[in-house]
């Protein structure tokens, strides 16, 4: 959380997850080139980079699609997730290095200008196998281009962070456009089968991940709530909370995250105004709701950010009767306060 | 403010030891598995050609230029034993991904007709499996003298001199079928590794669109690669009509001709192979 926009504001465990980035990709980049140079002496520079270039971004990027199912299916790996975004961006930066240099070595210094030339060279794009594989790597790179470019805060904020996170699920067009891309492209003159195993393995990986998430995430049908006169809807037992902890309940289409604290209960709505993250899954630390993504913070009573922060999250109308929990679904505007509800 | 031992927060100093703990086994797993997967990755390429392309370095020819078929220098390599000189052509290529038509007709239009004369030429070579051509790097610059064909004189430090053959004409080997990938000699004798295959095609087809003569690379059992000029029957070049076909498995038919170490196929008979594995395998070629 800032107040004002900063280009990175670091702290100790951006600082790492940096450090780290840049030794797997010096690691990655010294073992490739090294190998080369001592394998295969008769290879060209441009060659040796285009290639280095382009499987360790493809590498990244199925980093970065794991990281998130990851999270979800154990949320020890929280750390991993706090810092994607500067994961996300090098892998653009990587993806660009080989973009460049691919567009330099085959479309430069023709009879036609280089983007004419990558879209006019392989006309053929009616078969499927001969489809002109280097224009999906561009689209990719146009897709990650707009995505590292909004990846800041002031994006996030602006945007509004529906139309950002729905931005960058863009990944997942750029992941199918490049399995595409190294299957018609460089699978047809590698022929090795590893190659094919690899990439094989690479796409169940991330499918398997984000179905096993999805599972875990799915719940079960919840008992149909019991509607009061006043509007007011059951929801659980107040045992059924942990302390500082939530439930999360989908009722009428909100989506709301009811926490219990030092014998009160109240009720947000389960999207963190960052990125939407789930806050219902979150701590109550400091007697704020604290967003497990990225620390983002609301006090329970009104949905506010601790001053001097600004940010509010919807809050609903919450009361005990006994230890039964009942919400009423309609929502209040963001930050509004609500009765407190003993229990 | 007291660290959360079941709950991460980003913001602060150090995560709790579970997470850490998990953090470390993720970071051990990368770290074993970047260094396989980069050098996986690099033991399972099929290897590079031995093709050299002089970059930065200029060498002197002095040879016979032949302009058709395609241009040629033609020099002397070494007398065989009955005093027969034995004459090797280095093709000529314009800089970047031209021909060198432009080139010789920008020399011509100063100096005259140059064909059959002894030119003096500087360039970048390029060389691979017995076959050489001459980048004229400098262009228009590249052209040192011009002189009418003499006897030969002894061969002087940098510079290859020549012996004039009267015979420069092709030898006709008669009517063949090959089946091979188009490409264009530039990249395949040695400035691009590979200068053939998928991934290359947009550069051939750039590099034949700007003049640079198609090359037929027909390779046998054992990746040993024999290489084709291509030329119209007419010995026109077919370079605009045969682009769509480059980089993909293709059978041509026609005249061979054996020009001292070059082989020159006369044809307008190119079928494409279209035998690609995703073809024949998923059947799933749109709009056929």
């Amino acid at each position: 959380m800032a107040l004002h926009y900063q280009a990175v504001s670091w702290n100790r465990q951006k600082t790492l997850y940096d450090w780290a980035i840049a030794g797997f990709v010096g690691l990655y980049l010294l073992i490739f080139c090294g190998l080369q140079a001592i394998l295969f002496p008769d290879v060209t520079a441009e060659t040796v980079i285009i290639r280095a270039t382009s499987t360790l971004a493809f590498l990244m990027l199925h980093v970065i699609l794991m990281i998130g199912p990851l999270c979800r299916l154990n949320p020890r790996f929280l750390p991993l997730l706090y810092n994607r975004r500067h994961l996300g961006v090098s892998m653009f930066l990587i993806s660009a290095v080989h973009s460049v240099f691919s567009l330099l070595q085959f479309h430069s210094r023709g009879n036609v200008g280089m983007l004419k030339s990558l879209f006019t060279s392989e006309p053929d794009y009616r078969h499927f196998s001969q489809f002109p594989f280097q224009t999906l790597g561009f689209f990719a790179l146009l897709i990650l281009l707009v995505m590292a470019a909004t990846s800041h805060d002031f994006w996030l904020k602006n945007l509004t962070p529906r139309l950002w996170k729905t931005l960058h699920m863009g990944v997942y067009v750029v992941y199918g456009l490049i399995v595409m891309h190294v299957l018609l492209g460089v699978l047809q003159q590698e022929t090795s089968s590893l190659y094919v195993i690899l990439l094989a393995c690479g796409v169940v990986t991330i499918v398997g991940l984000h179905l096993a998430a999805a599972f875990v995430s799915h719940q079960p049908n919840q008992p149909a709530p019991k509607t009061g006169t006043d509007g007011f809807v059951s929801v659980c037992d107040v045992n059924d909370i942990h302390e500082n902890r939530a439930k999360t309940m989908l009722i009428n289409g909100q989506n709301i995250a009811i926490f219990r604290y030092d014998g009160k209960v109240s009720a947000v709505n389960n999207q963190c105004r960052h990125q939407n993250g789930p806050l219902g899954e979150g701590k109550i630390i400091d007697g704020c709701i604290t967003c497990p993504w990225h620390g983002y913070q609301y006090q329970p009573q009104n949905g506010q950010s601790p001053p001097p922060f600004t940010e509010k999250v919807e809050t609903y109308a919450v009361k005990c009767i006994g230890t039964t929990i009942w919400v009423n679904p309609t929502p209040s505007l963001p930050g509004t306060p609500q009765t407190t509800a003993f229990f | 403010m007291k660290t959360e031992i079941d709950f991460y927060i980003g913001w602060q100093a150090k995560a709790p030891l579970p997470f850490r703990r998990a953090v470390r086994r993720a970071i051990i797993t990368m770290a074993v598995t970047v260094p396989i997967l980069a050098g996986l990755l690099v033991w399972k390429q099929r290897g590079f050609s031995g093709g050299v392309f002089e970059y930065g370095k200029l060498t002197i020819l002095e040879g016979e230029l032949i302009r058709t078929p395609v241009p040629f220098l033609r020099i002397p390599v070494k007398q065989t034993v009955g005093n027969v000189p034995l004459f090797e052509r280095i093709l000529l290529i314009g800089y970047n991904k031209r021909g060198a038509d432009s080139t010789l007709n920008q020399w011509e239009a100063k100096r005259g007709t140059l064909a059959n004369k002894t030119l003096t030429v500087r360039g970048t070579l390029i060389y691979h499996d017995g076959k050489a051509a001459l980048e004229l790097t400098e262009e228009n610059d590249a052209l040192l003298r011009v002189s009418a064909l003499k006897e030969s004189d002894v061969p002087t430090h940098n510079m290859a001199r020549f012996q004039l053959s009267p015979s420069a004409s092709p030898v006709n080997l008669g009517m063949v079928t090959l089946s091979g990938e188009i490409t264009d000699p530039k990249c395949m004798l040695g400035v691009m590794k590979p200068g053939e295959g998928r991934p290359h095609r947009s550069c051939a087809v750039r590099c034949i669109a700007g003049g640079i003569p198609p090359l037929l690379s027909v390779r046998n059992g054992t990746d040993h690669a024999n290489y084709y000029l291509i030329v119209e029957p007419d010995g026109q070049p077919l370079n605009a009509s045969i682009l769509k076909d480059v980089g993909r498995p293709v059978q041509l038919s026609g005249r061979l001709e054996k020009a001292d170490n070059w082989l020159i196929l006369y044809t307008d008979s190119v079928r494409a192979l279209a035998k690609t594995k995703l073809d024949e395998g998923s059947q799933i070629a749109m709009c056929r």
